[in-house]
């Protein structure tokens, strides 16, 4: 049965033996003897040849996959075809920023009691369960934000330049996840300090630093540290944003700016996440010019992982 | 204020003594085409369906022809994609229904003391007509129609210049609007 398999597997047709007289026949006869020798060579040498052509296939459709995915197109291409899961993955976008909508309203009418001209004002003397349900919806609005700007990217294309501060940007998403660090009792460090502005586009801008920030609280571990760092020169504003995470390995290093891509380790330690922040960081900072990189110590902590800075230059303007 | 959804703001308004009329659908389109109106907030979905398939934004298109002098704010909870952004630009603002109630009031006090000023009319006038020759003269005579409340001076002006009857009979309403007000301004 199984000679018969490999042959037919091979394209060699076997006559069926069924009766005892006709394998006796068939052992005994030497032409079916010498057959099946030949035929066992000729499998040997086709398996061997098999194993040859079969790695030669692989290298090839390896090679060609590596040449897709350097080119531009590859990322248009690959969203393109997810576009429709994607699109029904988050055809509740409109519902929930109408839910979410809701809630800031209401929670502006019970902030309205406190005295203040700003938000900022009433908010400071609030209950904690006032000031968090507050920076709830401002965390969920930037959330949904992400995911609608994944299904219309072109809204962070430069079609609106405006001039802003990359420190008020950053300072921004800072506070917006100010509680959320409290809560896992991360403290965050700003070091240096930037002054400079940046022309672009400000929708393209502001997924940057959300989404270094919001990677730093998903992965830093409980009472840890993230540190904040800008660098400012004539030309340029250096934004760093470094803590504890998982490992992210060499061959890594650039698959996880791709859409859907995370790292194993970032997989094994965090379920959730749909891995598309940094792919859309990326993409927003090209649209500015400019590339986030990854730099990963390799000796790691044991208790807290390994120490990981994603950094981004902008270019100042004058 | 036109909005499928409760606005919990309402309240608010009222607190700090607007008077606010909050309508599920547009009721009564003509009460906004008429002028009743200071200002207008037009949530962009969900409303006007009878009148128009694009709701909101096919209403906000119709007002800025048939009432130029409205104040309009563009309300939505929605993201707009690109090719709509060219409707927004027909509103004199647009807030997201996520705003704070302070942002709110300060973009609203901000339009209001717009409407009441005759550089808000000069300037809707302006929009109007588009590219013209003369603007200053243009400027000029509008200013004149809203003062000494002889709106057939803009319009023969405009109609020698070969502007089109719509874009004229548009701006000979801002200019009825703007005399209606006009008292406050002599004063």
């Amino acid at each position: 049965m199984w000679l018969d398999a490999q042959c037919l597997t091979y394209g060699f047709l076997v006559p069926p033996i069924s009766s005892a007289a006709q394998k006796k026949a068939f052992r005994e006869h030497p032409y079916n003897k010498t057959t099946l020798i030949e035929i066992h060579r000729a499998m040997s040498v086709y398996r061997s040849i098999s194993k040859e052509f079969t790695d030669e296939i692989e290298n090839r459709k390896a090679a060609l996959i590596e040449k897709y995915r350097a080119e531009k197109g590859f990322e248009k291409d690959l969203l393109e075809l997810l576009r429709p899961e994607i699109r029904r993955s988050f055809s509740y976008l409109h519902d929930y920023r109408q839910f979410i909508a809701r809630v800031r309203q209401n929670i502006n009418v019970v902030l309205d009691r406190y005295p203040g001209d700003t938000i900022e004002q009433k908010l400071s003397r609030a209950f904690p369960s006032e000031k968090a349900i507050y920076a709830s919806t401002i965390l969920m609005e930037e959330k949904l934000q992400a995911a609608y700007l994944l299904l219309n990217p072109d809204r962070m294309l430069v079609t609106d330049e405006t001039i802003f501060r990359v420190h008020g940007l950053v300072t921004k998403y800072l506070r917006i996840y100010q509680a959320s660090f409290d809560e896992k009792n991360v403290r965050v460090k700003v070091v240096g300090e930037s002054h400079g502005e940046v022309k672009g586009s400000q929708i393209a801008s502001s997924v940057i630093p959300h989404t270094l920030i919001d990677n730093a609280l998903k992965y830093a571990p409980r009472g840890s540290e993230v540190i904040v760092e800008f660098r400012e020169t004539e030309d340029r504003i250096e934004l760093s944003v470094s803590s504890y995470g998982p490992q992210i390995r060499n061959d890594e290093r650039e698959k996880i700016f791709e859409i859907f891509f995370r790292s194993d380790a970032a997989v094994k330690q965090e379920e959730e996440g749909a891995g598309f922040g940094l792919y859309l960081a990326q993409f927003a900072a090209k649209q500015l010019g400019t590339a986030i990189v990854v730099k990963q110590q390799s000796k790691k902590d044991n208790s807290r992982g390994y120490w990981t800075t994603f950094s981004i230059a902008f270019t100042r303007e004058r | 204020m036109i909005d499928d959804n409760d606005f919990p703001y309402q309240s608010l308004f009222e607190k700090d003594g607007y008077t606010l009329e909050k309508w599920a659908d547009v009721d009564d389109l003509s009460k906004l085409e008429s002028g009743y109106f200071d200002l207008l907030l037009l949530d962009l979905q969900g409303v006007g369906r009878q009148q128009s398939n694009e709701q909101g934004l096919g209403i906000l298109r119709h007002l800025r022809q048939s009432a130029p002098a409205l104040v309009i704010i563009a309300y939505s909870s929605a993201d707009w994609p690109l090719k709509y952004q060219e409707f927004f630009r027909l509103a004199d603002a647009v807030l997201s229904k996520s705003s704070d109630y302070v942002d709110f009031k300060r973009k609203v006090d901000e339009l209001l003391q717009q409407r009441f000023s005759l550089g808000f009319y000069l300037g809707r006038i302006k929009t109007i007509v588009g590219v013209i020759d003369d603007v200053q003269k243009l400027e000029k005579v509008a200013q004149d129609a809203i003062l000494r409340n002889k709106p057939n001076m803009l319009r023969k002006f405009l109609e020698s210049r070969v502007v089109n009857s719509q874009a004229v009979s548009n701006a000979i309403s801002v200019v009825q609007i703007a005399v209606s007000i006009a008292s406050l301004w002599k004063n």
